[in-house]
């Protein structure tokens, strides 16, 4: 299981985070929805290990964690197949049987055969994406944190690559974490949504669900994104401004356009 | 139809050749005008060179002046490298080295010959010793740059997929390290030809530097010429064997990035 505490965050004095209380466990998929710029992928950060914990807790008991980052984060010198064995070559795997384990997965993502000996910068930024995602799931992971890893994909790709994804956690009983600004990604991936409020950040509802189903009825995940947005508290979380605190309306600085009086223009 | 990849090489030589042609004829051109005791001509230069090598005097002298040169650059640069690479990963060790690093490099070679024949006496060593100490800096600073340039996206996941330090210096450090390297050790290779045949001709040492003071006190401009073309042509040979592989891996690496696939 993971479990978040109490968790604040602030960078330069600014918080973050606010007091998160979180739990994901096994075989669970949770996401993470929140507004721009909430801190959602600071929460992330904390949940992988890679940002220090600066009040509250963090317990990871999965014993194989994998990230995916907004990113790929590709070795621009390594081939498509290399960096997918990156975390297999961490376990100290042989590289025959990393490079074939990984090849497996990148072509169950839908690389070719050619694809695999390819170097990033040959590779379309989907793909790269494909590489990040396979070297996440080529560890065989018990928890996997992804951080809007399908916001660069075009729509066909970004529903084949949920599906394996719900495919993966219902299949390998593993857990994910998911961070994501979209809606109906979250009905048709979550089951259980959580929404944070703008910065900082608060859970504003836990809410379990069922995860919408490729198959299901036309309108199904727009229903169920229009149900979530009935609820008041989410709607406060989600349809606020990010700007809050200083609207661009009233900065001319930011923007001169929309801070000029209307008699000037 | 020819490849647009050898039409472009053809091209790149054709225009490499008549670069040298000019040299040539600007060469005998001031070999006609100022006459054989300021330039001597083409055909005086490459008899001389030819005598040289027949002589068996050519030959030794290479192979000493290479021997300075590469080894002295190879302890000066396995040096500077480990100190740049440890020093860019550990703050303590950069911040001490830099600036010795940085001293070194701003010294001149010629007070390092100086300093090379009094330590060491006349002889090989003085040579080595001063390629060592020039070469050192220059892949100690290229070295701690590319550390401190590393992306620190991929470091972070290196550090969340648990990579063990090995796999991050083999994986990450060092590939990301080639773009400071290669023109640091293009760099450093020719540094260390210039300085070795400089402190040989003031060592005495064997080796190219040395056929040039004979050549010196014979007043012999021919030999002289015959023995600056045949340093430049052993640098450049040694560039080729051992540097333009690294740049062929680098370009390879780089991809035929110009074509990238559809998503």
């Amino acid at each position: 299981m993971l479990a978040l505490e109490r968790l604040h965050l602030a960078f330069d004095g600014v918080p973050v985070l606010a007091g998160i209380d979180l739990t994901v466990k096994s075989g669970e998929l949770v996401v993470l929805l929140g507004p721009s710029g909430c801190g959602k992928t600071s929460l992330l950060r904390l949940a992988a290990g890679v940002e220090a914990v600066q009040a509250g807790r963090v317990a990871n008991r999965f014993a194989r964690t994998a990230m995916v980052f907004q990113d790929p984060r590709l070795m621009p010198w390594a081939d498509a197949s290399d960096n997918a064995a990156f975390g297999l070559k961490a376990l100290g795997a042989a590289r025959a049987e990393r490079r074939a384990a990984a090849q497996a997965i990148l072509r169950r993502l839908g690389l070719g055969s050619a694809d695999l000996g390819k170097r990033p910068a040959q590779l379309s930024g989907g793909m790269q994406q494909r590489v990040a995602i396979a070297r996440a799931f080529a560890l065989r992971p018990d928890l996997v944190l992804m951080d809007e890893p399908f916001s660069a994909l075009d729509v066909g790709l970004r529903g084949d690559l949920q599906a394996l994804l719900r495919a993966e956690v219902e299949g390998a009983g593993a857990a994910a974490l998911f961070v994501t600004h979209d809606i109906t990604e979250a009905v048709r991936l979550a089951d259980r949504i959580v929404v944070l409020s703008p910065r900082p950040a608060r859970v504003v509802a836990d809410l379990p669900q069922k995860p919408i189903r490729p198959e299901a009825a036309p309108g199904a995940v727009f229903e169920a994104a229009a149900a979530l947005l009935k609820r008041p508290e989410v709607a406060a979380a989600l349809a606020a401004p990010v700007t809050a605190g200083a609207p661009l309306r009233n900065d001319p600085a930011v923007l001169p356009s929309l801070g000029r009086p209307a008699a000037t223009r | 139809m020819a490849r647009p990849g050898f039409r472009a090489a053809a091209a790149r030589a054709a225009w490499t050749g008549t670069g040298l042609g000019l040299l040539a004829l600007a060469w005998q051109w001031g070999a006609s005008v100022f006459g054989p005791f300021v330039l001597p001509s083409l055909r005086d230069t490459g008899q001389a060179m030819v005598q040289l090598v027949v002589s068996g005097v050519a030959g030794p002298a290479l192979l000493a002046t290479l021997v300075h040169a590469l080894g002295g650059c190879l302890a000066g640069g396995v040096v500077g490298l480990v100190l740049g690479i440890v020093g860019g990963l550990v703050l303590p060790v950069g911040a001490m080295s830099r600036p010795v690093f940085t001293a070194l490099l701003g010294t001149p070679p010629i007070a390092w010959v100086v300093l090379a024949l009094l330590w060491f006496g006349p002889g090989g060593a003085a040579a080595g010793f001063t390629v060592a100490v020039t070469a050192a800096p220059i892949l100690f600073l290229a070295a701690l740059e590319g550390v401190a340039s590393r992306d620190p996206a991929l470091t972070e996941m290196a550090l969340l997929y648990r990579a063990p330090p090995l796999q991050r210096l083999t994986d990450l450090v060092l590939p990301g390290l080639a773009d400071f390297l290669l023109p640091a050790l293009a760099t450093a290779l020719a540094f260390s030809f210039k300085v070795a045949v400089m402190a040989e001709v003031l060592s005495g040492a064997d080796g190219v530097g040395g056929g040039l003071a004979t050549a010196r006190s014979h007043f012999d401009l021919a030999a002289t010429m015959a023995w600056i073309v045949l340093a430049v042509v052993v640098l450049l040979v040694a560039d080729a064997l051992l540097l333009a592989p690294l740049r062929g891996w680098r370009a390879s690496r780089e991809g035929a990035a110009v074509a990238p696939a559809e998503a």
